[in-house]
């Protein structure tokens, strides 16, 4: 699918989240996306994600409401979902990654990217969803031990609740590898270096190709 | 040390910022503008720009606050306030965490980071910024006015020409005049409005399209206020 076209689907998937018409934004993927040849990955990015940046800048800008945007934001999970079930299946890789939003963090629609990312690549994912307490964290990752921890940042001001939880796993896992994301990092170039990210990347599908690097595996 | 700066500022950063603010509110145009409601935002904005400075601190990275900085700032100006709001309450939060916390050199430095962010990269919206100094002195010369309304007024037009929002500055010169109305004796938007006006027509070195955006936002107030 061409540039051109996706801009066109993005804006009318958007105008659709924004009536919060479900069953419209939803069809515009799979008709006028899925069937017209563009790739699951693509979509996610270039249509879903894409779409939801123009959301935060719309609320930024007072053109829409909060309520406006929960509408398009909650459209934009089941849009993940049905997009989840329609996708290729592919090999299991026999990796566990636990994905979750750092204490504080209510913005989990990153992380959710990522974990669809992730699942869909081969890996087994364990989500945990938004603003997870440090301690709940520490005790679900000595149950069900991943391979690598992944923590979300969007807001600047949870950067400190990632910095405890980094530093808890640290301490009693020092071997597991932890990947610090989000939105938060994009304010400080020289965050994700500080906190010593076990892999860095700007996008779930690039985090992909960055766990992937990680085990010395092919796409 | 830093670490008993950041210390400090996660113990107390709430209580200070809220000092800032209630230095702000102290005058009326707050509590008229924006009522209860509008308080209960500051306050929560007050302890964002605190949590926003610590996180700055503890990176060693002003960045933090500059992108802080521009990312409120149209949040901000599209609801009601302008650039000038923003600055005063980073200098206002600089300055209470001078008096209780001491010199805070690096709290100072990173929250005149995040005033300095608040100038426009380019377009209308800065070279209104820049010229703000001479074209407030020029209102006040012309009317009667406080510093403040003055200033207000200029930083929001810069703001409508920064966002290209007539609307903005036609919202606050609504407001404006029932405000001047009930605060002083003789004044009024319409004067403010006109002494705005000849300020920028008098300026030499504002483009046309200064010109043209400050010409459309003082038409649309002065339709909103003779209304």
């Amino acid at each position: 699918m061409q540039p051109p076209e996706l801009a066109t689907l993005r804006s009318r998937y958007l105008a659709a989240q924004l009536s919060g018409e479900r069953r419209e934004a939803l069809r515009l993927l799979i008709d006028d996306g899925v069937k017209q040849g563009a790739g699951i990955d693509v979509l996610r990015r270039d249509v879903i994600a894409a779409a939801q940046r123009e959301i935060g800048t719309l609320w930024q800008e007072n053109r829409i409401s909060v309520a406006d945007e929960h509408t398009a934001t909650a459209i934009a999970h089941l849009a993940l979902a049905h997009l989840y079930q329609h996708a290729p299946q592919t090999r299991r890789r026999g990796k566990r990654v636990m994905v979750a939003c750092v204490e504080g963090e209510q913005h989990d629609f990153p992380a959710r990217l990522v974990t669809d990312a992730l699942d869909l690549a081969g890996y087994d994912v364990h989500y945990l969803g938004a603003n997870v307490p440090t301690d709940h964290l520490i005790k679900t990752m000595w149950s069900r031990p991943p391979d690598l921890l992944a923590l979300s940042v969007t807001m600047s001001f949870n950067v400190a609740s990632a910095r405890a939880a980094r530093d808890r796993v640290r301490a009693e896992m020092p071997n597991l590898k932890v990947a610090l994301g989000g939105g938060a990092f994009t304010f400080s170039a020289e965050l994700q270096a500080q906190l010593k990210s076990s892999l860095t990347a700007p996008d779930s599908e690039s985090f992909v190709t960055a766990t992937h690097q990680l085990w010395g595996k092919a796409a | 040390m830093n670490a008993d700066l950041i210390a400090a500022l996660r113990a107390r950063g709430a209580e200070l910022s809220k000092r800032a603010i209630a230095e702000m509110y102290r005058r009326p145009f707050w509590r008229e503008r924006f009522g209860d409601r509008g308080r209960r935002h500051s306050d929560d904005d007050g302890r964002h720009h605190v949590s926003y400075l610590v996180e700055a601190l503890e990176a060693k990275d002003p960045e933090i606050m500059r992108r802080y900085s521009r990312w409120l700032q149209p949040v901000l100006t599209t609801r009601g306030m302008c650039t000038r709001h923003l600055d005063e309450n980073f200098e206002l939060l600089g300055r209470v965490i001078r008096e209780d916390l001491g010199p805070a050199d690096d709290a100072l430095e990173y929250l005149q980071a995040a005033r300095e962010a608040l100038i426009y990269p380019d377009g209308l919206g800065r070279e209104l910024q820049l010229v703000a100094g001479v074209l407030v002195k020029d209102v006040a010369l012309a009317v009667h006015v406080t510093p403040e309304d003055a200033d207000d007024l200029i930083s929001y037009l810069a703001d409508a020409a920064a966002l290209v929002r007539v609307d903005l500055f036609a919202a606050h010169a609504q407001f404006l005049d029932g405000y001047v109305r009930r605060h002083t004796a003789h004044g009024n938007a319409v004067g403010m409005l006109a002494a705005a006006g000849a300020a920028v027509k008098k300026h030499p070195g504002l483009s046309q399209g200064v010109r043209g955006s400050v010409e459309r936002c003082l038409a649309s107030a002065l339709s909103q206020v003779a209304a």
